[in-house]
């Protein structure tokens, strides 16, 4: 495919009196892997889900794949299916088994038979290193494998874009590793993903690309490496400094 | 302490009954439960009539109530406000008024006696309390689909599951079990409510306690019993609610988010 993945252009959200998004444009080329970091309130999360139409913009135009992303419009579905999104809070579907969570949308949207949905569903999990605990509900797993889970549910659409918002935020240190092993799996397979992250060293070493976010807009863009290295601006320096530079915890 | 619990509501329950049977047996006057019991047999059909009326109108209401509670949530806004007008109309007037409407002016209007003969009051009848329940049954339905954490929404969908699919596979395979010990509640509610039929005409179980009283003037013979009845209908609901609600409740899962 020529051109972007993902185009953004002009991007505005406000609620009430909040501005969340003040204009903001992007473009995402396929396989780059792009960590989202900034303080709380930033609009980190209101971007990424403008990307996949969970939120409507009040201007701006998102087009992923080149088709144009819009909220509530008649193939809104078909957009999101080729955009996989992982959430804070997991959101597994607690009355399905791991398996049925992943082989789920396969089935539903894609047409799958039950044979193959299954067995792309354990490839999947097996990849994500939960193989064995392909009957297991959610209340039986803990929050790092629920969110393993979340992954492999979301690849399972096979999707030309994955959207992270904050994977290990809820999650113990000890669980954080595993997600973030198989996020770094990931990356280096080429899947291109967006990532909104705290964690700085996942952001400095996994990703090839960082924004910065701050009051709404993209306040600095550029190789991870060097924008780790050198933060041009005094907000993301100091923001650095208050997240310990990045530092491996 | 489950013993204890045992045998404080057994004392309770017997304490409650002997009350009631001093007072049942002590009526100034006297209360000639054999007139009842000359009745039994009046009483037996009615009480049949209540049971068939009420599952007929829990039937329309489920049914009802279920699509007025779909239509709440669906992204249509015709079909949520004439969800919402239902449910405002219903339950903001009383159900005698709605039945007095519905079997004197509609089904007059209607002439349905032609049609329906000798059964009109018992259908109309179970028709009115059948819509009157579906304005309840629609606000559980709500309810619960509500009840429902909104990430579960934005999880299917943006997986590429439509709005329809989500609510089916996803939202209401959560909440059906939500849904069972208030609308449980809302047979009980049913049966008890199908007694104002009898102010149609209807010869239900109410219906012949009121003849049995205006005929013997023995309020109590005909009232205590039919107390009775209803009770040997409402309280195994209300158990078998609570054994429901006991055996759907999910056991605690760990806490889903820090924060
Ligand atoms: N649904 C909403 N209703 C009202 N205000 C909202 C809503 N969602 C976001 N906001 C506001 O928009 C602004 C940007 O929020 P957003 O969630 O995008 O920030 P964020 O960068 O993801 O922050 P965090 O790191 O805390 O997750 C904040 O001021 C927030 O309070
Ligand atoms: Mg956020």
């Amino acid at each position: 495919m020529s051109g972007p993945l993902v185009r953004i252009r002009g991007l505005r959200k406000r609620w009430g009196g909040v501005t969340a998004l003040d204009g903001v444009d992007l473009d995402v080329a396929p396989g780059e892997v792009v960590a989202v970091i900034g303080p709380s309130g930033g609009g980190k999360s209101t971007l990424l889900r403008c990307v996949n139409g969970l939120e409507a913009p009040d201007a701006g135009t998102v087009e992923v794949e080149g088709r144009p992303v819009r909220a509530g419009a008649a193939d809104i579905d078909r957009v999101r299916a080729r955009i996989g999104m992982v959430f804070q809070a997991f959101h597994l579907f607690p009355h399905l088994t791991a398996l049925g969570n992943v082989t789920l949308a396969p089935r539903l949207v894609r047409g799958e038979s039950a044979d193959a949905a299954d067995r792309r569903g354990r490839a999947l999990l097996d990849r994500v290193g939960l193989g064995d605990r392909a009957g297991a509900r959610p209340d039986q797993l803990s929050g790092g494998q629920r969110q393993r889970v979340a992954i492999a549910r979301a690849l399972a659409m096979e999707p030309s874009l994955l959207l992270f918002d904050e994977p290990t935020s809820a999650l113990d240190p000890e669980t954080t590793g595993e997600v973030l092993d198989v996020m770094r799996d990931l990356a280096r397979s080429g899947t291109t993903m967006i990532v909104v992250t705290h964690e700085m060293a996942f952001a400095r070493e996994c990703s090839s690309r960082t924004l910065f976010m701050d009051g709404g807009r993209i306040a600095e863009d550029g190789p991870s490496p060097a924008l780790f290295a050198e933060p041009r601006s005094p907000r993301l320096r100091a923001f650095l400094a208050r997240t310990h530079g990045g530092a491996p915890r | 302490m489950k013993a204890r619990e045992r045998i404080v509501r057994v004392a309770v329950v017997a304490a409650a009954l002997a009350l009631i049977a001093e007072a049942a047996l002590s009526v100034p006057g006297g209360a000639d439960y054999a007139k009842a019991w000359d009745r039994r047999a009046l009483f037996a059909s009615g009480l049949v009539t209540t049971l068939l009326i009420s599952h007929g109108a829990l039937a329309l209401g489920l049914l009802l109530g279920g699509a007025a509670g779909l239509a709440r949530s669906s992204r249509s806004a015709w079909a949520d406000q004439a969800a919402v007008t239902y449910v405002e109309i219903v339950r903001g007037t009383p159900f005698l008024v709605q039945l007095y409407i519905l079997y004197f002016c509609v089904a007059r209007a209607a002439r349905l006696q032609d049609a329906l003969g000798s059964a009109e009051a018992a259908i109309v009848g179970a028709v009115g309390l059948g819509i009157f329940a579906g304005a309840y049954v629609a606000e559980i339905v709500r309810a619960a689909i509500e009840s429902v954490d909104r990430g579960q929404w934005e999880a299917a969908r943006s997986l590429g599951l439509s709005h329809g699919q989500t609510l089916r596979r996803v939202i209401l395979p959560q909440c059906l079990r939500r849904m069972v010990p208030p609308l449980t509640g809302e047979a009980v509610s049913l049966v008890k409510e199908s007694s104002l039929l009898s102010v149609i005409g209807v010869a239900e179980v109410t219906f012949h306690a009121k003849n049995l009283a205006s005929a013997s003037y023995d309020t109590f013979a005909a009232y205590l019993p039919l107390a009775a009845l209803y009770l040997a209908v409402t309280l195994p609901l209300s158990w078998l609610s609570r054994r429901l609600e006991a055996r759907l409740t999910p056991t605690p899962s760990l806490p889903v988010t820090r924060l």
